[in-house]
């Protein structure tokens, strides 16, 4: 009986052992919005930092400071992202993770509502380029908020606009192209 | 409904070379409410901006509002120092040169670091809410260009902490509308309506259509359009049982005026005649039946 005991216990704990070393099911999904998650981080980071170096954008009077602080930041991150270019954030499998999930809002009856809203405040075309300046005298269009309650939240300083059939992640303060998914919505 | 308003009817002595005369008042205009005037898309710099600032003007004589609600779309096109300078220093400078506040909203033209520009009043915030200095009455100004869920939260959060007895949101986007352009923005109707009806909101004004619009009360809760104090798009309202009073043929703004509970509304067209007026009860609680707007 003891032998049987122990062994049983050896046996238990080989497979105790066993499991205990699989690697947990991961949701490959999930990882790829953690992924995209950690790539807005990393870009905040940058973007936190090179606001130290500009003016600060505050509550003012003067309409000039607050271009200024702009200005200054939108040099900033185009001098450190000279190099970045579409699909940087937006890599191919965040970009198909994010086509998935506005697709449910943009077909059958909801998406020909979704897509009039999208007509309706449509800025007129543009080339869009990662690191442009969106236009200034340009509409930003609205994002229809059935689209956005199916999109990762973003920090304050981010924003998605979505032009033509692009989605851009556009940086507020900068007035920014940081970086886009072409022909997102269709 | 139907109740007589006891009117203040102002008639004007025309001075020459002065202001454009201003407009008969048929608010009651009593120095203990809460007075204020509402523009709607609004920031052209352009000859029909300045006619309905000018008539603001005039109408202040009046009715001394303390502060105007701009409802988005507050400077159209470029956005550098000269176009704040252009499209609303100087149209409002009277008004701002005698204290008026502004509180706006942002549209679809605007970007958001306006919120950063003091005299927008929006606290470096793209949606936020104020109390009003006179009466129970608490504004709610939102991003309607971008309503995510943090700002759907904070609305949720902010409206239950709201003791105050009227509550008026104010934002772009229109819930409802005739408009033939735009018409109703369903999709932020199925997130914003909800949240209005369970926090008994009294009032909803919107602009983005350029003409007004007052709605027949929506679940009892009031919806009026104010988005042509510089745009107009003439005939755009269509046929729709939506409608309790459309004006789509010239330029307008609105005042209002709270007393209790009661607010009464004079939509005023820049050559300063009044297209729609008359009054809205404060919303008890979401089942009250039976009240809503009343035009005269």
């Amino acid at each position: 009986m003891t032998c049987i005991g122990a062994a049983l216990l050896i046996s238990w704990g080989f497979v105790w052992a066993t499991v205990g070393t699989q690697e947990p099911k991961v949701n490959p999904e999930a990882l790829v919005l953690q992924d995209f998650k950690q790539r807005i981080d990393k870009y905040m980071e940058l973007h936190k930092q090179l606001e130290k170096d500009a003016p600060p954008l505050k509550k003012t009077d003067d309409p000039a400071k607050i271009k200024a602080s702009q200005d200054a930041l939108a040099a900033g991150i185009r001098a450190a992202r000279a190099g970045a270019k579409q699909g940087d954030v937006f890599t191919p499998e965040i970009a198909q993770r994010f086509k998935s999930l506005m697709y449910p809002e943009l077909k059958g009856q909801k998406g020909v509502e979704t897509k009039e809203v999208l007509k309706e405040d449509a800025p007129p075309p543009m080339a869009l380029k990662v690191n442009m300046r969106y236009p200034e005298s340009a509409p930003l269009p609205t994002v229809p908020p059935n689209l956005l309650a199916n999109l990762p939240q973003l920090p304050e300083d981010l924003e998605y606009r979505i032009v033509a059939n692009a989605l851009i992640l556009r940086d507020v303060h900068a007035n920014l192209v940081i970086d886009f998914i072409p022909r997102a919505v269709r | 409904m139907g109740r007589l308003i006891a009117c203040a009817s102002l008639a004007c002595i025309a001075i020459a070379g002065a202001a454009p005369t201003a407009q008969n008042i048929v608010l009651p205009n009593n120095e203990k409410s809460l007075r204020f005037a509402v523009i709607g898309d609004s920031g052209t710099g352009g000859s029909a901006q300045i006619r309905v600032a000018e008539r603001l003007e005039a109408a202040r004589k009046l009715f001394p509002f303390t502060f105007t609600l701009m409802l988005g779309d507050n400077l159209y096109g470029s956005e550098r120092p000269d176009d704040f300078v252009d499209k609303f220093e100087r149209p409002y400078k009277v008004l701002l040169d005698t204290g008026v506040k502004f509180y706006a909203a942002l549209g679809n033209h605007d970007d958001p670091n306006q919120r950063f520009y003091k005299p927008f009043n929006m606290n470096g915030e793209r949606y936020y809410s104020f109390k009003a200095p006179q009466g129970s009455v608490r504004f709610f100004a939102l991003d309607s260009n971008y309503m995510d869920k943090t700002q759907l939260d904070w609305l949720e959060k902010e409206l239950a902490a709201s003791d105050s007895e009227w509550k008026i949101c104010f934002f772009h986007h229109p819930l409802y509308s005739s408009g033939d352009t735009h018409g109703s923005d369903t999709a932020l109707r199925e997130q914003l309506e909800p949240l209005f009806l369970k926090h008994s909101v009294d009032l909803v004004l919107t602009g983005h259509e350029h003409f007004y619009e007052r709605l027949k009360p929506q679940k009892g809760i009031n919806y009026i359009i104010s988005g042509s104090a510089a745009k107009l798009r003439k005939g755009n309202i269509g046929a729709s049982d939506l409608t309790a009073k459309g004006f789509d043929q010239g330029y307008a703004f609105l005042l209002m005026e709270i007393a209790g509970d009661d607010l009464h509304f004079q939509a005023i067209t820049d050559g300063g005649r009044t297209v729609d007026s008359g009054h809205i009860q404060r919303r008890v609680d979401v089942n009250t039946a039976g009240k809503g707007g009343s035009g005269r």
